[in-house]
């Protein structure tokens, strides 16, 4: 049975507490300085007064079914899951253009310092959670629930039962619909964060005058590879700041 | 009738839930797969399968029920071993108390078990105190080494010559036992620069120590407290499902705490002025009769004197003293009295703030006690029954030793187990009523937590002998004399710890290692049996820890096979009402708010408000949690990360008029000391308060994270006292602040 | 009743916990009392090394203070005022101390075994 797994997201009760940040970068030995999720807030009012409010708003990877950093992918190693629609990262095909990283308009990416390929937030599919029946590190930690995992071709699972019972929100990216697969509860905030999509030139120059399909496919030829190849050999050391993740506080 | 828990679709825990080799890791992807996948990607990009198809094998991970140590709250958790390391810490689903949850520090307990600064042998000092030469000692060598101290101290010095400190930690009891065993009186410990004041208040008012039964409760003010980012279990996970069903949260705090960011009223309160709030709610609910009268005749004691008392305690004039509106003291009071008894004043827990603690915290009891919510649903609950006893041993009496506790009759609520640690230092600098002459701590590190370092180090000059025993080389050991290597929680067999959760739940507790000891980390237990048997008295410590477990629990048979197959035993005992056939432990047999044994102490027996001191040009300098560091324990090399230096808090509106810019370094003095650190600009404070975290600025190189880093806030804080508990004063000291070298 | 939270857990186990302000003005030592009572009145007032519980199991909690009193005043009718007729005067005062200091209406009552 395929899976279609989300996240749908309580942020009002969400204290900031950075539990899943942590329980997220033990599970999947997250190297120091980045991160696979994160905690966005938004900023006080001190006008108010008493009403002075602050939202939190815990976050990763969307898993799109659009994804751009599939799209932005040369090599195919950034691929959308059929099975779970997580997006996943073929470490084996990947020649670390970096491009998926720019093309994320959530910073969900950053290239892993020693093994020079994207990392991000995988619904704890590789660390082998799922499989062993256990939820992501991060919904499994929260002291609040503010997380709930499931798959949303199951009608019965709570993720499911939650999106047909509540007004939900997504965060939306600048100029594409990206169709994340995380879900805020309504009237959560910030929702207004997410960047452009940066695809990378060689993607650029088509872009005007073949249709999506081609584009995307074009980007992967033997141009763009070459390119892409190119840059990874040409591609600095750590700290080039890529990597978009949010930086602590 | 646990919402929280319906929410928690946490992993099953089988005893081995091991699993079969994984097939994932795509590493090895097949040159096929490749080649499909680079040649043409769709736009969605989905494949699948082949993926999905590697060969990686991995060793089975197994599951291990343990209990946190990461403060003092002791949640429940689950370590995933692999190839004998913990790989990951995940919440036990079944621990009600902490609600399947572990916070930020229990996930990154794994930093402190394999952090590379731990102490690995025993190191006895060979230099001058602090100046960092040791030697390696085989533990032999150690024990032989303190048992002589300690002899040759008991000799000259009496048995009461030797302090001990043992911190929060479930093998404290030992250390504790040992002190009695060995003859010494002073036993101090984390908790006189924590709860006292809190405790000596709810003692004095209820006969008890409360436990807010926050799940049920429909309005909550919370004053001198932070419980979503000081995270104490259940209530801080209990508060966010009470918000949710409802719950009306106010904050009186002067700084724009989490909590405080996620309340629906925050009020930038004077530091030092919630009686005044607390005296003037009392006011309206006595003045407009809004409290229940058949509760408060048959519960209260006092109230003619007390409605008398608050007369002239108006909400306009506590206006004038906290800055709070009157008419919203007026609105909230009738609001929470609507609400009552499924009402609170939060108790709180650190109140180690005021000389007045006590008398403040009582104010605050004493409005619980209007609200009519003692034992009763969404009130203020009495302990439950837990049924874990405290094994017998005898106890010895030497004719030579001093009458009492060198602290004895120097506050008047000391409460005996802990005294005072600020009353303690002051006299044995003084060597006054006697001369103590050596310490042993235990996980407790006063020279970054209690206030005034520079005294902590004073008092170290009139002490012949200190041994610490800790994890790491924190700044109380680095000026120790001897340095025992701690094994973390998850390294060692605990005994059974009983643990309150209000509602939630009455618990016992055990910890089986997880992983063997690492290094030459020994326990307390084995410590106190070792040097037990050197200084003659061996039988007080001949049993094993299982033993022990077993006469722990004698009075609950069924307890020991529940906690060895769920980690956790829950006693079915009595919430609510625990008193309904009872009278109250006090004197009076009803709660007190006019407290006659006060009265003959020549204390004020009703709170009477006292303005805190102000002088022009200061600021009043606060301490206060981060949701992620406990204390001083800030060299975690996951948790450093959320804050790797510490700054000071300050309204852009007082810094603009001392032109002060953001992130300048700045220079804070007080009676105590200096410190430098950068300025952060921040609305959300008062404006006549600063605020800086707590466990930075360390002395030791030890805690390679942290030394130097940043500005520690025991050189800066002054040593105050709160009268009555002795209990430390935190809050008591004003500040200037400067441009730094002007 | 468990002060558990003195000192954040387990604090059942707190063994030690004299009372500051009712003590004061009380002649006897409490210290010594404590000692004297497991010397004394253990065989059937306390459990045994091995955790077995007499049936007279009791400690300065299980009274108030004004009942200690009168059980001091009067200890010539109780069962065991043999035993009682053994302790010196000094010794008893001491004793009460310690029982009346810890009485369950006391600032900080003390459990048997505590």
């Amino acid at each position: 049975m395929m899976k279609k797994y989300a996240m749908v997201i309580d942020s009002s009760l969400c204290i900031d507490c950075k539990a899943c940040m942590v329980s997220c970068k033990v599970q999947n030995s997250v190297p120091t300085g980045h991160w696979r999720n994160w905690i966005k807030h938004t900023v006080p009012d001190f006008t108010q007064g008493p009403l002075t409010r602050t939202h939190f708003q815990p976050g990763g990877c969307m898993q799109c079914d659009n994804p751009t950093c599939v799209q932005a992918c040369p090599s195919g190693a950034t691929y959308k899951d059929a099975q779970t629609g997580v997006v996943r990262v073929n470490e084996g095909l990947c020649i670390g253009c970096g491009n998926c990283i720019t093309a994320c308009p959530y910073g969900a990416r950053f290239r892993h310092p020693e093994k020079r390929v994207p990392d991000k937030c995988d619904f704890c599919l590789s660390s082998g959670r799922l499989e062993r029946g256990l939820v992501p590190a991060c919904v499994d930690t929260c002291p609040t629930k503010a997380r709930v995992f499931g798959d949303l071709n199951d009608p019965d699972s709570e993720a499911s039962r939650l999106l047909k019972s509540r007004p939900t929100m997504r965060v939306e990216a600048k100029g594409v619909d990206t169709k994340p697969n995380m879900y805020y509860l309504a009237s959560t905030a910030p929702l207004d964060w997410a960047g452009q999509v940066q695809f990378p030139p060689a993607f650029r120059s088509m872009a005007a005058v073949v249709n999506p399909v081609v584009k995307i496919a074009a980007g992967v030829t033997a141009l763009g590879v070459a390119v892409m190849w190119v840059r990874q050999l040409l591609s600095p050391g750590d700290g080039e700041g890529e990597s978009s993740a949010p930086k602590k506080e | 009738m646990e919402p929280v828990i319906d929410s928690m679709k946490s992993g099953s825990v089988s005893a081995k839930d091991s699993k079969r080799l994984s097939r994932r890791g795509f590493l090895q992807a097949s040159a096929a797969v490749a080649a499909t996948a680079a040649g043409v990607p769709g736009v969605r990009g989905l494949v699948s399968e082949a993926h999905a198809k590697s060969a990686a094998p991995q060793a089975p991970i197994t599951s291990h029920y343990t209990v946190c140590d990461m403060c003092f709250n002791r949640c429940g958790m689950i370590a995933r071993v692999q190839n004998g390391r913990v790989v990951k810490l995940d919440p036990n689903p079944k621990f009600l108390k902490s609600r399947g949850m572990i916070c930020a520090r229990g996930n990154a307990a794994i930093a402190q078990l394999y952090d590379p600064d731990r102490l690995k042998t025993p190191l006895l000092r060979k230099g001058k105190r602090g100046e960092g030469k040791w030697q390696q000692l085989s533990w032999d060598q150690a024990l032989d080494h303190m048992a002589e101290q300690f002899t040759r101290i008991a000799e000259k010095y009496t048995r009461c010559g030797v302090m001990f400190s043992p911190g929060s930690d479930m093998q404290s009891q030992f250390l504790n036992r040992f002190a009695e065993v060995f003859g010494s009186y002073n036993v101090t410990s984390h908790e006189t620069l924590c709860l006292l004041s809190k405790n000596r208040a709810y003692l004095d008012t209820f006969g008890e120590t409360p436990y807010p039964d926050v799940l049920y409760t429909k309005y909550i003010i919370i004053a001198g407290a932070n419980p979503f980012e000081a995270i104490i279990t259940p209530d801080t996970m209990d508060l966010m499902e009470a918000r949710r069903n409802g719950c009306k949260i106010v904050v009186l705090d002067p700084r724009y705490t989490k909590t405080a960011a996620l309340a629906d009223e925050w009020y930038a309160i004077r530091p030092g002025t919630d009686m005044a709030f607390f005296l003037a709610m009392s006011n309206v609910i006595i003045q407009e009769r809004l409290f229940d009268p058949d509760f408060a005749a048959e519960m209260l004691h006092g109230l003619d004197e007390y409605a008398a008392h608050v007369r002239d305690y108006t909400p306009e004039w506590a206006e004038g003293e906290c800055g709070i509106p009157a008419g919203d003291i007026r609105r909230i009071a009738r609001e929470i009295a609507k609400a009552a008894p499924e009402a609170m004043v939060y108790p709180g827990r650190r109140s180690s703030d005021y000389e007045d603690s006590t008398q403040i915290r009582r104010s605050m009891a004493i409005a619980n006690a209007l609200l009519g919510n003692w034992d009763r649903p969404g009130g203020i609950l009495a302990a439950r029954e837990v049924g874990v006893r405290s094994p017998y041993y005898d106890v010895p009496w030497y004719d030579d030793n001093p009458d009492d506790r060198i602290d004895h009759g120097m506050a008047p609520g000391l409460i005996h187990h802990e005294g005072s640690f600020k009353l303690m230092r002051d006299a044995i600098i003084k060597e006054e009523p006697y001369p103590i002459r050596g310490w042993f701590t235990f996980k407790t590190n006063f020279m970054q937590t209690a206030a005034n370092r520079r005294k902590t180090l004073e008092m170290l000059e009139h002490l012949d002998f200190v041994v610490n025993a800790d994890i790491v080389m924190s700044d109380t050991a680095w000026y120790s004399d001897l340095v025992l290597p701690s094994p973390s929680f998850l390294e060692r067999d605990d005994p059974v710890g009983a643990l309150q959760g209000s509602s939630a739940c009455a618990c016992a507790v055990w910890r089986d290692a997880v992983v063997p000891a690492m290094y030459e980390s020994r326990p307390m237990l084995w410590i106190c049996q070792e040097l037990s048997r050197r200084l003659g008295f061996g039988e007080s410590f001949n049993f094993d820890i299982e033993q022990y477990r077993r006469w722990q629990l004698e009075g609950i048979p069924d307890a020991y096979d529940v906690i060895k197959a769920d980690g956790v035993y829950y006693n079915p005992s009595k919430v609510y009402g625990i008193y309904f056939d009872t009278p109250l432990k006090t004197l009076a047999k009803k709660i007190e708010l006019y407290n006659q044994r006060y009265v003959d102490e020549g204390l004020d027996p009703m709170p009477v408000y006292k303005a805190p001191r102000r002088k022009d040009g200061t600021f009043r300098l606060v301490v206060g949690r981060t949701a992620f560091f406990t204390h001083s324990n800030t060299n975690n090399g996951l948790l450093i990360e959320f804050m790797d230096e510490n700054v000071l808090w300050m309204h852009p509106a007082a810094a603009s008029r001392l032109g002060l810019g953001d992130g300048e370094k700045v220079s804070v003095a007080s009676g105590a000391g200096r410190v430098e650190l950068s300025l952060k600009h921040f609305e959300g404070i008062e404006e006549g308060t600063v605020y800086m975290a707590t466990g930075f600025g360390a002395l030791s190189p030890g805690l390679h994270l942290v030394h130097g880093k940043g500005a520690s806030i025991a050189e800066v804080l002054e040593d105050h006292a709160d009268h009555i508990s002795g209990n430390m004063a935190m809050h008591e000291t004003l500040v200037t602040v400067s441009r730094r070298g002007a | 009743m468990k002060k558990q939270k003195f000192i954040g857990i387990a604090a059942a186990l707190i063994l030690v916990s004299y009372v500051g302000i009712s003590v004061a003005s009380e002649a006897g030592n409490p210290r010594k009392g404590r000692f004297l009572f497991r010397q004394n009145c253990r065989p059937c007032h306390m459990e045994n090394a091995t955790g077995a519980k007499p049936a007279h199991y009791l400690g300065p909690d299980a009274k108030t203070q004004a009942e200690w009193k009168a059980v001091f005043d009067n200890h010539a009718s109780l069962p065991c005022k043999d035993e009682w007729a053994k302790v010196s005067e000094k010794d008893l005062q001491d004793i009460f101390s310690y029982m009346h200091g810890g009485a369950k209406d006391s600032p900080t009552p003390v459990k048997c075994g505590g």
